[in-house]
């Protein structure tokens, strides 16, 4: 496996953030998540206490904290983080139909569009990189796209060189595709991108979207990642995490015990997260009393320091974003996945 | 598995390294290992030689791999071709042109295979750049700048490397001829010396140089400067690539003492319109590297040509000859 560290520079990241999320909407999602695990709350939904991780199947997991009457669960084998959550229940939230409203609407649409245009640009950027990297081309691939509710992203996607033909599956914008082709041959690559911290089984998950992958073929992920930094520093008061949108984030160990187990070899993993800092900033009344390290750091640090930490986050495999390139498996041979598609 | 029988001619540094890359892939049969130094074999269980056509001839192998110094390759790497066997070189091949020139030929006369080692090409960052470069996202390369320095050592000039009848030249023959190989495969072109200085900066008595600056051009019109040192006291290896819409650095080596820092590549996107961050400093991604598989790759990719009859991409007679021809042509201008 490909081993390394991907990290972007941070300096500019504040202005980007700024622009990324619209407040007023990103409040109204909140708000109707809270809504939803409220009502499941007062009908009794929670199941009985987990037992086992959903990824490594330890039974080595603890309570982690509790948010919105949905129980948060650590496991101390693979360090990811879990909600106790049912999959009847995760369904629901999918298709809640107030939730699905805000995000299909076109303002939501429209500013995404506008804010994540650079992003989705830089996304766009890393496709093709990669793609070329480890299958030697880059023009004309079949794509399969799971769980995107970005229409602009979506647009981006199929009008570029790097697609030759566009399935979305698993999106509350799939009803709306009426020029979705249907590909019967399997896809070239797979993009699950932040879709699998709603799966409950993510290997079963795993495991049927490689049905559709050619042998050949790369699967994309990309993920909130429980060991990183601000998932373990901010805990429930992580407005940025929540139920029933975030249920599953394996750590990077567990991220590769999910892949092996469901017939993947991992190829690389990175983690550009560039948020951690800003979100642990803006949220220090949510840090707990004993942090006196963090706190005298945010109350210390010179901007200048605040990257250097986010980078060395990066750097060091502890952001809490991560994005995995990964492919059926092949050979285990020292180096062969580093040098898939290059010999 | 297909076990592939081999014997390993030189069992200095790279001999073991090779050695274990070997061992590691699953595949090789070793049957004997050959130097001249007998301590240098006492730890493997594997027949010892003192005398390398013994060695061949009394195993009979399917190919031998050679870490020999460089003026005993070219003998070696000739006899077993002719002896129908499949060859891995180290680098260099032989200490000069007309070496890399005898291989090739016997080669073609035989048909058998051949392969020299230039690990660099298979280091996780230029396997990056490569792609890079390639994937178009950059544009395409308009210069590059390479230095790859070393410290020399405590007895630099006492080194075998440095006496010109073993050797046949000095960093830039022994280390620099990867940079070289390097410029080449990220360009896809030949390179054409324009200028050169080589120099004796520091070890003045020593008879082969320490430095070697060359500025040259590629088949497409392509700038490139280099700069080959023993004189650079702290390690260093940096390649910058400048393409038409970005630009690409490589900075640093994964090898096993981490003298020449963190392995990574960086590169950025131009963004006059300051889309990215502010003029000048646009965006920057970053990946660095902990582990080396080079070693691996390579052996791999031997293997597979000889037993799977896969074809051979990195380190081919036509690469050593192309590389010595540039190394002469920096000596020559160097004497002007």
């Amino acid at each position: 496996m490909l081993r390394s560290f991907h990290y972007y520079e941070p300096e500019e990241e504040n202005r980007i953030r700024k622009e990324m999320k619209d407040s007023a909407l990103f409040e109204r999602e909140i708000e109707t998540a809270g809504k939803f695990a409220k009502a499941q709350k007062q009908c009794g939904g929670r199941r009985q206490a987990a037992d086992v991780c959903p990824i490594c199947r330890s039974r080595n997991i603890a309570p982690f904290y509790e948010k919105w009457g949905v129980q948060y669960f650590r496991c101390d084998i693979c360090y990811s983080v879990f909600a106790d959550v049912d999959t009847e229940t995760e369904e629901k939230y999918r298709c809640f139909p107030e939730l699905v409203q805000i995000r299909t609407s076109a303002e939501y649409q429209e500013k995404a569009a506008y804010s994540r245009r650079q992003m989705w640009n830089e996304l766009l950027d890393w496709l093709k990189f990669r793609t070329y990297r480890y299958l030697g081309k880059n023009t004309g691939l079949r794509i399969l796209d799971y769980g995107n509710r970005y229409q602009g992203l979506i647009d981006l996607i199929q009008k570029s060189d790097l697609c030759g033909s566009y399935e979305l599956r698993n999106s509350i914008l799939s009803a709306q595709q009426n020029d979705t082709e249907k590909n019967t041959a399997p896809a070239d690559v797979v993009l699950c991108l932040d879709d699998i911290q709603h799966e409950t089984d993510p290997v079963s998950f795993l495991k049927e979207v490689k049905q559709s992958l050619s042998p050949e073929g790369l699967l994309f992920l990309s993920t909130r990642v429980g060991g990183g930094f601000d998932i373990l520093t901010l805990r429930e008061n992580n407005r940025n995490v929540f139920p029933y949108e975030h249920i599953m984030m394996p750590s990077k160990e567990g991220i590769r015990i999910l892949l092996e187990a469901a017939g993947y070899e991992m190829l690389e993993i990175t983690t550009p997260g560039t948020f951690d800092w800003n979100y642990v900033k803006a949220n220090k009344k949510g840090l707990s009393e004993g942090e006196y390290f963090l706190r005298y750091f945010m109350d210390t640090a010179t901007t200048g320091m605040e990257a250097e930490f986010q980078r060395f986050l990066q750097q060091s495999g502890l952001s809490s974003y991560a994005q995995v390139v990964a492919g059926p498996v092949a050979s285990s041979a020292p180096g062969e996945g580093a040098h898939r598609g290059l010999l | 598995m297909k076990k592939m029988k081999v014997v390993i001619v030189g069992m200095g540094r790279m001999g073991q390294t090779r050695y274990e890359a070997m061992k590691r892939h699953g595949g090789y049969e070793i049957l004997a290992i050959c130097d001249c130094d007998k301590d240098s074999l006492a730890s493997y269980p594997e027949a010892g030689y003192a005398d390398w056509k013994v060695c061949i001839d009394e195993n009979r192998p399917e190919g031998v791999v050679v870490c020999t110094i460089n003026e005993v390759i070219p003998e070696v790497v000739c006899y077993a071709l002719e002896q129908g066997m499949a060859v891995f070189s180290e680098k260099p091949p032989g200490k000069t042109l007309e070496d890399a020139l005898r291989m090739q030929r016997v080669q073609a006369q035989t048909g058998s295979l051949l392969k020299f080692g230039f690990n660099h090409r298979v280091h996780h960052s230029v396997i990056e750049a490569k792609a890079l470069i390639e994937s178009g996202i950059l544009g395409h390369v308009v210069c590059v700048r390479g230095v790859y320095g070393k410290a020399g050592s405590r007895n630099f000039e006492k080194e075998w490397r440095n006496n010109p009848a073993l050797s046949g030249g000095g960093i830039l023959l022994d280390q620099g001829i990867h940079m070289i190989d390097l410029i080449c495969y990220l360009t896809g072109s030949d390179l054409h010396v324009r200028s050169s200085h080589v120099d004796n900066l520091v070890w003045k008595e020593m008879e082969t140089e320490d430095s070697a600056l060359a500025i040259m051009e590629t088949d497409k019109g392509q700038l490139v400067s280099f700069h080959s040192s023993a004189v650079q006291w702290k390690h260093k290896f940096d390649m910058d690539i400048i393409c038409t819409n970005g630009y690409i650095a490589l900075n640093g080596l994964l090898t096993s003492t981490h003298s020449y820092g963190t392995e990574s590549i960086t590169y950025y996107k131009k963004d006059l319109e300051m889309e990215t961050g502010r003029l000048g400093k646009p965006r920057e991604y970053t990946m660095c590297f902990d582990e080396d598989f080079s070693w691996d790759i390579e052996m791999r990719e031997f293997y597979d040509a000889v037993v799977c009859g896969k074809e051979i991409t990195n380190g081919r007679p036509e690469d050593a000859v192309r590389v010595m021809r540039i190394i002469r042509q920096i000596y020559e201008w160097g004497k002007r």
